[in-house]
């Protein structure tokens, strides 16, 4: 049973005044550790250290890769639990835990996906994140059953996965069935949700692209001897440049825009063009999420903005 | 830009922007360093900088492995691919604030971790000049105060400098000291009587009978007031000024930057030895009497056999003292014992009894000293505490270096006891001799003395005796422990002679070099095109902010430098600048932070800088003083005794003057490190050339006597000798001469007097004129100016190197002497600092260390 990061997770024990640990990552404890203290015991007696936070330095969501050139890619991004091993300095007893990225504050799924809309574009790349034993997950199409070893390109690799109409994920008795459709849809956003997880939602809404310059001018002495002279008074000599978008998801359902939190309280995402292939890093600037309803919303379906930036420094000098 | 700790490369916040600011010197000071980087960052508790800095801010957190915030952590300036800096960092504070965590670091880069190298060792203590490594091997330097010593270290002065000569490290310069003070008695003396009042005097008082009862005379004066070293010509070697040298002080630094990583180069224009400021340069430390010498306390379990009573006509007979010493570690014992012991016998038959006894260290077949005890005289009676024996019952022997290990003992051996009835043993073991640590150098224990007695001290309990004497154990922990850090002499010394730092953070390599180095390599860049007239340019018509500017040292309290502040109302040595700055009146003391003292060179006047000779011996001239009394003892009760007044000099005594020319002054002159009382004075730091040898005309270096303890509690006092050897004796001044006039002075300023007959002082050869006069004449010019304006350097390196050119912009030659808040990621223009350069020539050949 994996634990996760926003759980305090506690080791320690009763009958000393003071222990010393050592937290080693890996499964062993002949690594050289990555912390070592000593707790104290408190006023009941017993030494209790919370190890969050040291799990959480040496630990975070894999990153996915777009190495797919065309089609659907199926990344299956199964990490599993890290292992992390905190030893007893006292008795060198050891005890093993395995920990995941999981910022939910809900209950543990190993299918670490909570999509927004169950819809994917036949152009996108598609990444799941599981916490599980990898071998347990299951990716088919409505023809075809895999094992999750390896990875897959769709589309790219069987064909018939291109064409396919739906895709459905299994983890641990949760199934997630996503439609695959061909849409007009320029972005898809991948973005790592609450539960660590890699997930994306298709930009259905119209999309802006723009950029901001702030331009740094210099003067220098120049010297004026006609009225064509070309001296140059004033130079820019560099422009820095703020590349942004607003991406509009298109309509929701009161479902979906109930897990558009994911979204806009993330703290990694890539943005994918779907027309151009190109994938830019990015980050999520809205400083807010509202849940959306359809009454709430004088009975129009909920849609939303997402403002993103380039998370790159671009400079024209 | 990426930032590397340790190896890892650092996460950078939005905020953690990365300034670059470089600086020649502060305009206002002249003589400070600044041209170090060093910047403050914060870095956000992301996971990988959590990492980097080993959850430091959690409370449970033990420094096993990871970062240590006590050590200096290497870091790197990276940007594209580019090493931009390179140092150390400290890491300052963390904060948390909610779930967010920041870490507040400073970056030492180049000069500045040199440095930092230099004032802290690896636990966060500040270092001393006892940290660095002299010999070059990690041998420390660890001597032991005699007379012969110091008579070593004086015939190696001269020599070719050698690192593993400790004498070319630490030596001892002749300076006025005055009446030593703390645990020295300078107001008594031993001499032999007979040396001196044997041709006065006849017959001999060797004896002198007084209500019928003849009394002997000790070799124990009682002098009619206090008198000096060189008064009573009695050179006592732990009274000498010890002074450690520069040149090695740079070797050890030079060592001391290597393990750090850093190569120290020094510049040949300057540092070569025949440069009296370097190579003959040397600085004085206090005197030996009054350091605190590392101490610890222990005991020294003494047993006395319980039946010392020996038993009756056997051939011979050993009472043993046994000494079972027992400290933390092994130690050693040193250093001249003077064993006095009562004993009491009874001889049974009236016929003669044993007459050798034998003193022998715990090795037993070496004995270390046999004395005949005359006591045949005494037969047939109880002889108790001293009665009929000769008075004092003193054995002098030197037990020195020998290992004391537990179980060690003393040995009174009686060759032949056939007529000793029985015999006790009272007495006690002093003198001045130390317990040694064989194990560590550095830890010396002085006893004072140890009491042995039959009955109650079993165990002597001895807590370190902390002030030198004779025999003494001097280490470089005891003599080298600095207030200033390394950091603070190698940075005084350089600012004295106007020397710069550059650094090649490529290589991690720290120069040394005058100003005339530092830009005799300069190039003229145009930067007429650079400069951003977009922006404000500030010209400001000055370059300094006070009338007058001092150059000078603090002085050490002496009678003369004092008597010259008084008269003079400014310091000895001191020179002042006048910038003609007529806005301001006060004084901008420019050497203020250096660690360096001045002193005054002195030829001390008195009468007692002759010799008096009378019959064909030399007589201590002390004794043209009246007030002398010598006591004599009656031989068989040491508590009868009575003061004898002894006459005053003979007028048919000659008088020859030590100085032939100049009467009544001493033969040459000498640091003066006395107050007008003639009491001593702390002189320590205060930097002296040495200058060759002097015959000179004295009673020469002393050790104690272990006579001390017979007739003055154990606290030594003056040997007046009878006669003496030309020796000569080092020069340790502040300026060297050629021929009558000074030629290489240590003053900043020529002194409105001086307190020497015979010798001028003329101009151009002080430290200002030498190093800072033209320089100076050109900063403080009515047509200098310093103008701030912003500059485009994109295209050029900026470093601290940009320093060292020259520039050309608006028609004039200038410096750039500030260069702030540059962002290296090229963010606009950056703002500098510049001085208009008068003369190119003022900076190129503005010194003259060529002597």
């Amino acid at each position: 049973m994996a634990e996760s990061l926003w759980q305090d997770i506690l080791w320690g024990d009763y009958g000393y005044n003071s222990l010393q640990f050592a937290v080693y990552k890996g499964t062993s404890a002949q690594v050289t550790p990555i912390y070592q203290g000593v707790g104290v015991a408190g006023s009941n007696g017993a030494v209790s250290i919370r190890l969050n936070d040291i799990f959480a330095s040496a630990l975070k969501t894999r990153e996915i890769s777009f190495i797919a050139t065309a089609g659907i890619a199926a990344n299956e991004n199964g990490m599993g639990a890290q292992t992390f091993v905190v030893k007893n300095l006292n008795t060198n007893e050891v005890i093993q835990y395995g920990v995941i990225a999981d910022y939910s504050y809900e209950t543990f799924s190993p299918l670490a996906s909570d999509p927004i809309r169950l819809l994917l574009d036949r152009r996108q790349h598609f990444f799941v994140t599981n916490w599980d034993n990898a071998t347990n997950l299951k990716i088919r199409t409505t023809s075809e059953l895999y094992s999750a070893a390896g990875y897959r390109t769709l589309g790219v690799g069987p064909s018939s996965l291109r064409s396919a109409t739906s895709l459905q994920v299994e983890l641990g008795g949760k199934t997630i069935t996503y439609k695959v459709q061909n849409t007009c849809a320029d972005y898809v956003l991948h973005y790592v949700n609450k539960f660590g997880g890699w997930d994306s939602l298709l930009m259905l809404g119209r999309c802006e692209y723009k950029e901001d310059y702030q331009r740094h001018n210099i003067g220098r002495s120049y010297s004026i001897n006609s009225s064509n002279s070309q001296g140059i008074g004033v130079v820019t000599h560099l422009n820095e440049v703020t590349k942004k978008w607003v991406l509009r998801t298109g309509l929701l359902t009161d479902q979906e825009a109930s897990r558009m939190c994911n979204i806009l309280g993330t703290t990694r995402a890539i943005l994918e063009d779907l027309n151009s292939g190109a994938t830019y890093p990015v980050n999520v600037t809205n400083s807010s999420y509202e849940e959306q309803t359809f009454r709430g919303n004088g009975n129009k379906m909920a849609q939303y903005e997402i403002n993103v930036e380039l998370a790159q420094q671009h400079i024209r000098r | 830009m990426e930032l590397w700790i340790n190896g890892e490369m650092a996460d950078l916040g939005n905020e953690a922007i990365i300034l670059f600011n470089y600086t020649m010197e502060d305009l206002t000071n002249p003589a400070i360093v600044k041209n170090s980087y060093t910047q403050t960052v914060t870095l956000q508790g992301t996971p990988t900088n959590n990492r980097i800095f080993s959850h430091i801010y959690r409370a449970d957190r033990l420094t096993r492995s990871g970062f240590n915030p006590q050590e200096r952590t290497p870091f790197r300036i990276v940007k594209d691919g580019e090493l931009l800096e390179s140092g150390y960092l400290k890491l300052d504070k963390v904060d948390k604030n909610g779930a967010k965590l920041a870490y507040s670091v400073t970056l030492y880069g180049g000069l500045g971790s040199f440095f930092y190298a230099l004032s802290y060792r690896a636990d966060g203590e500040k270092k001393t000049l006892a940290d660095l490594d002299y010999v070059g091997d990690g041998t420390r330097l660890s001597y032991n105060i005699y007379a012969s010593e110091v008579v070593a270290a004086w015939d190696a002065l001269g020599t070719t400098f050698n690192r593993s000569n400790i004498w070319h490290t630490l030596n001892f310069a002749p300076c006025y000291n005055g009446i030593p003070s703390d645990d020295f008695s300078a107001d008594k003396a031993i001499f032999q009587t007979e040396n001196f009042f044997a041709e006065q005097y006849a017959p001999y008082p060797q004896n002198k009978t007084q209500d019928g009862k003849v009394y002997h005379p000790t070799n124990f004066v009682q002098l009619s007031q206090s008198y000096d070293e060189w008064q009573t010509r009695d050179l006592r070697a732990y009274l000498q000024r010890p002074v450690v040298r520069v040149q090695s002080i740079f070797e050890a630094l030079k060592s001391e930057a290597t393990k750090n990583g850093f190569t120290l180069n020094l510049d040949s224009s300057f540092f070569y030895d025949r440069n009296p400021y370097y190579g003959d340069a040397w600085i004085t430390r206090p005197l030996l009497n009054t350091l605190e010498l590392k101490a610890s306390s222990g005991y020294v379990d003494i047993t006395i056999p319980n039946a010392p009573q020996i038993t009756p006509n056997s051939p011979s007979a050993t009472v043993r003292l046994k000494t079972d010493i027992r400290t933390e570690g092994s130690v050693s014992i040193g250093g001249s014992v003077c064993a006095r012991i009562h004993i009491a016998l009874k001889n049974t038959s009236g016929l003669a009894v044993g007459d050798t006894l034998y003193l022998r260290d715990y090795v037993g077949e070496y004995p270390a000293f046999s004395y005949s005890l005359n006591v045949r005289a005494f037969n047939g009676s109880v002889i108790k505490s001293g009665e009929g024996m000769p008075y004092p019952s003193q054995f002098i022997f030197t037990w020195n270096g020998k290992e004391a290990v537990s179980n060690s003992y003393l040995d009174f051996y009686f060759s032949d006891t056939t007529n000793v009835g029985w015999l006790e043993i009272e007495g006690s073991l002093g003198g001045d001799f130390t317990l040694r640590s064989t194990s560590d150098n550095s830890k010396s224990y002085p006893i004072d003395y140890v009491y042995l007695t039959k009955d109650d001290a079993t165990e002597v309990h001895y807590s370190g005796g902390t002030s030198a004497r004779t025999g003494s154990t001097i280490t470089q922990d005891d003599l080298l422990a600095t207030s200033g850090t390394p950091a603070d002499y190698l940075l005084s010394y350089c600012k004295m002679f106007g020397l710069h730092f550059t650094y090649d953070k490529f290589t991690n390599t720290v120069s040394i070099v005058t100003r005339d180095t530092l830009y005799a390599g300069a190039k003229t860049i145009d930067i007429e095109s650079r400069i951003d007239r977009s922006k404000a340019i500030t010209t400001t018509p000055y370059a300094f902010d006070a009338k007058l500017y001092d150059f000078g040292v603090e002085n050490t309290e002496g009678a003369f430098t004092e008597y010259y502040k008084r008269a003079y109302g400014r310091d000895y040595g001191l020179h002042r600048v006048n910038t003609g700055y007529a806005f301001d009146s006060s004084n901008k003391d420019v050497m203020e932070s250096v660690i360096f003292k001045g002193a005054a060179m002195v030829l001390a006047r008195g009468r007692y800088f002759n010799r008096l000779v009378q019959g064909g011996q030399r007589i201590p001239s002390i004794f043209l003083d009246a007030g002398h009394k010598v006591t004599y003892v009656n031989p068989n009760n040491s508590g009868d005794s009575f003061d004898y007044d002894i006459p005053t000099i003979n007028r048919s005594a000659t008088i020859e003057y030590i100085n032939a020319t100049y009467k009544s002054y001493d033969s040459y002159p000498r640091l003066q490190f006395c107050d007008e009382e003639n009491a001593p004075i702390d002189g320590e730091d205060v930097l002296v050339i040495y200058s060759g040898n002097k015959a000179y005309d004295i009673m020469i270096s002393d050790d104690d006597s272990a006579m001390f303890a017979t007739y003055n509690d154990g606290e030594p006092c003056w040997i007046l000798h009878a006669s003496g050897t030309q020796y000569p004796l080092p020069i340790f001044s502040r300026y060297t001469m050629s021929g009558k006039k000074v030629n290489v002075s240590l003053d900043f300023g020529i002194p409105a007097e001086i307190d020497i007959p015979g010798i001028t002082h003329p101009s151009g050869t002080t430290v200002y004129d030498r190093g800072w006069a033209k320089y100076l004449a050109d900063r403080y010019n009515v047509d200098t100016k310093v103008v701030k304006c912003n500059v485009d350097w994109r295209g050029i390196q900026v470093g601290e190197h940009m320093l060292r050119n020259f520039y050309y912009f608006d028609g004039a030659i200038w410096v750039l002497n500030k260069i702030s808040n540059h962002d290296i990621t090229g963010y606009g223009t950056t703002q500098c600092e510049f001085v208009k350069v008068q003369s190119k020539t003022n900076y190129t050949y503005g010194q003259n260390y060529d002597i």
